[in-house]
């Protein structure tokens, strides 16, 4: 277990506090509802577009990507190739229609167009996967912090999560954006300053060029995939087409977002706002994943540990497992000196014999890993070692190379992978945050933290800023309170955004952690993206297209693709394609029955 | 209600930027992984 130093507390706490006291004292005073929610339509196109990088970019995002590219190399930068092509759709498209009819949120357009229904079905919508997610974006970094620095994960959560209250209650959408220009200046500053370390890390000897030919050798640079197999998470094809539709969703129709640039200046200021974000987020996701793949050649000279996550190791290491996990340690050292021999060769002499020795040697390490993780779940699980013991024994039993036999292998290989699913073995999340705490200087530990709760911070902002804007504006405002005045709207968006703070606060002290964080977030929005946008779509282009048969289509939807999304149908990725064309095709299908059977009566 | 029809939007230079700036990063990741 690490503890800060005392420079360290004092970087994270004066950046953390001025960054709050700022954004609060700057947005202070009385305000309307436009000031309130739209930040009285004052923000620059710049502004804009770091406020909409910042939304998208939380604590999840520098743990996970990094270890993402440690693990399995640069491929995640494809599933933002879509991106672009959404901003530009999102420019010719929504902008200019939430910008003429003067919506507050998204979803009054839905009302315009369709119906009040509609309106509070999407809005029921996005409260209910933006409000999981606000929990999941201040319960993962505190998770990590907890395990690593030993803090108290309930007393994170809180603090995380009241730190935002303060200034997001205070001066709402305003203080969003105030903030979170400062929160991307001390994200970027901070990242760029850990690359220049991690490089000063790496021996002399080893350039940056050779460096990356390191990790190409161990396939850490594979960065595009041209195959069209459907199982391959990330590919050139789901990055275009799934992450186009996930971005479309996202950026268009996803109050945190939209609100952003709702509160820019004129039309052409929120499209540049927009822009700016096409242009930039690409290269920002690849400058992330070579932050990983950097760490992962710093780990080619100096040993990493067989599992990041401490405490799971101290487990196996006090149970019946713990000889067969020194032995493992042993061989990893082992291949950890010839790895490192091989790698500093490599960086002398360019040898194709070399590259594919040290491919090897990479997924001996990688099976290596698998087994540390094997051998933990044994020892913090004991279902599972009783039920792979079982699955042995019932294999051995077989004939070798029988139909059979082989089925029985492929279940007890499954089994033997489903290890390193567990919260308590998946240690990916932790790679980033154990390097910086071993390995960075005194001060430079408190800003690369600075850094990890400002993206938490930003990101929670935007979502709970939305949360309450949707439940003023489009449910309480709408549907139950009408004709109220300003001040009254005002004080309800506020206590709003207390309420939202404070379940999202509630959320995260009662998350598990899954798969993998960044996947998390990413399934959540998926499983409900399409639909929403589906809706919208159907809104743009389909005039012959009416309320009822839209909101129909769009429960059925919903709940098909909740069953696909259990049941393992397709990667998760798809279901955002999958749920926007099954709404609108249902919806097609529903309003021509319905024309016919008129028309038949 | 006319309000909610989509009206015809110009194409601004911006939008042939940002696209072919993808496209080029795309390239450029294409020569990276050739490379290394």
């Amino acid at each position: 277990m690490q503890t800060l130093n005392w420079i360290d507390w004092v970087v994270l706490s004066l950046t953390l506090l001025t960054i709050v006291g700022y954004g609060t004292w700057k947005t202070r005073g009385r305000k309307s509802v436009h000031d309130y929610v739209k930040g009285g339509n004052t923000t620059k196109w710049w502004t804009i577009g770091l406020s909409v990088m910042a939304t998208q970019a939380s604590a999840i995002t520098f743990l996970s990507t990094t270890g993402q590219a440690f693990s399995d190399g640069m491929g995640f930068v494809q599933f933002y190739f879509g991106l672009p092509i959404a901003m530009v759709i999102i420019c010719l498209v929504f902008i200019p229609l939430y910008h003429r009819l003067k919506v507050y949120t998204a979803y009054v357009f839905l009302e315009n167009r369709f119906d009040l229904k509609t309106r509070s079905l999407t809005a029921i919508l996005f409260l209910i996967q933006r409000g999981l997610a606000a929990g999941i974006t201040i319960f993962a970094p505190a998770i990590i912090l907890s395990v690593v620095l030993g803090w108290d994960i309930i007393l994170l959560n809180i603090i995380i999560g009241v730190l935002v209250i303060i200034y997001t209650v205070s001066g709402g959408t305003k203080a969003v954006t105030v903030t979170q220009k400062q929160q991307m200046f001390v994200i970027f500053f901070g990242m760029l300053v850990a690359l220049f370390v991690i490089l000063n890390l790496i021996p002399e000897e080893v350039s940056f060029t050779k460096a990356l030919d390191i990790a190409g050798a161990s396939g850490k640079m594979e960065i595009l995939d041209f195959s069209f197999d459907l199982e391959n998470r990330y590919t050139v094809w789901s990055g275009l087409i799934g992450g186009t539709f996930l971005a479309l969703a996202y950026f268009g129709t996803d109050q945190s977002q939209v609100q952003r640039y709702l509160s820019g200046k004129s039309m052409k200021e929120m499209q540049m706002g927009l822009l700016f974000n096409g242009l930039l987020k690409v290269p920002m996701q690849f400058f992330i994943l070579l932050v990983g793949v950097m760490v992962f050649v710093f780990y080619q000279f100096n040993q990493a540990p067989l599992n990041f996550i401490d405490s799971s190791t101290q487990k196996v290491l006090a149970s019946e497992y713990s000889q067969q996990y020194q032995e493992l340690e042993q061989k990893q050292s082992i291949l950890f000196n010839r790895k490192k021999e091989l790698s500093l060769e490599l960086s002398k002499s360019e040898n194709e014999d070399l590259r594919k020795d040290l491919y090897y040697l990479d997924s001996i390490e990688k099976s290596n890993r698998l087994q540390s993780k094997y051998l933990i779940k044994r020892a913090i699980d004991t279902t599972y070692a009783i039920t792979y013991d079982k699955l042995n024994s019932e294999l051995n039993a077989l004939t070798v190379g029988s139909a059979s036999y082989n089925e029985k292998k492929d279940e007890l290989n499954a089994w033997y992978k489903e290890s390193a699913k567990d919260t308590q073995t998946n240690d990916r999340d932790y790679m980033f945050i154990t390097f910086i705490l071993k390995y960075l200087p005194k001060g430079l530990i408190g800003l690369l933290l600075a850094v990890i709760l400002s993206a938490a911070m930003s990101s929670t902002a935007s979502e709970i800023n939305a949360l309450a804007t949707i439940t003023s504006i489009d449910l309480y405002g709408r549907n139950i309170k009408k004709e109220k005045d300003e001040n009254h709207m005002v004080k309800a968006s506020k206590v709003f955004t207390l309420i939202w703070g404070i379940l999202a606060i509630i959320i995260a002290c009662f998350a598990n952690l899954a798969e993998n964080l960044i996947q998390l977030v990413n399934i959540i929005g998926s499983i409900f993206y399409g639909n929403v946008l589906g809706i919208f779509l159907l809104a743009f282009f389909f005039k012959f297209i009416k309320a009822n048969a839209v909101f129909i289509a769009a429960i059925i939807t919903q709940v098909i693709v909740i069953v696909g999304w259990w049941f393992d149908w397709m990667p998760y990725l798809w279901l955002n394609l999958f749920g926007c064309i099954l709404v609108i095709l249902i919806a097609v299908i529903i309003q021509l029955t319905q024309k016919t059977h008129v028309e038949t009566n | 209600m006319s309000e909610n029809k989509l009206h015809k939007q110009p194409w601004l230079k911006l939008y042939s930027i940002i696209l072919i700036a993808n496209a080029i990063y795309i390239i450029l990741f294409y020569l990276i992984m050739q490379a290394f």
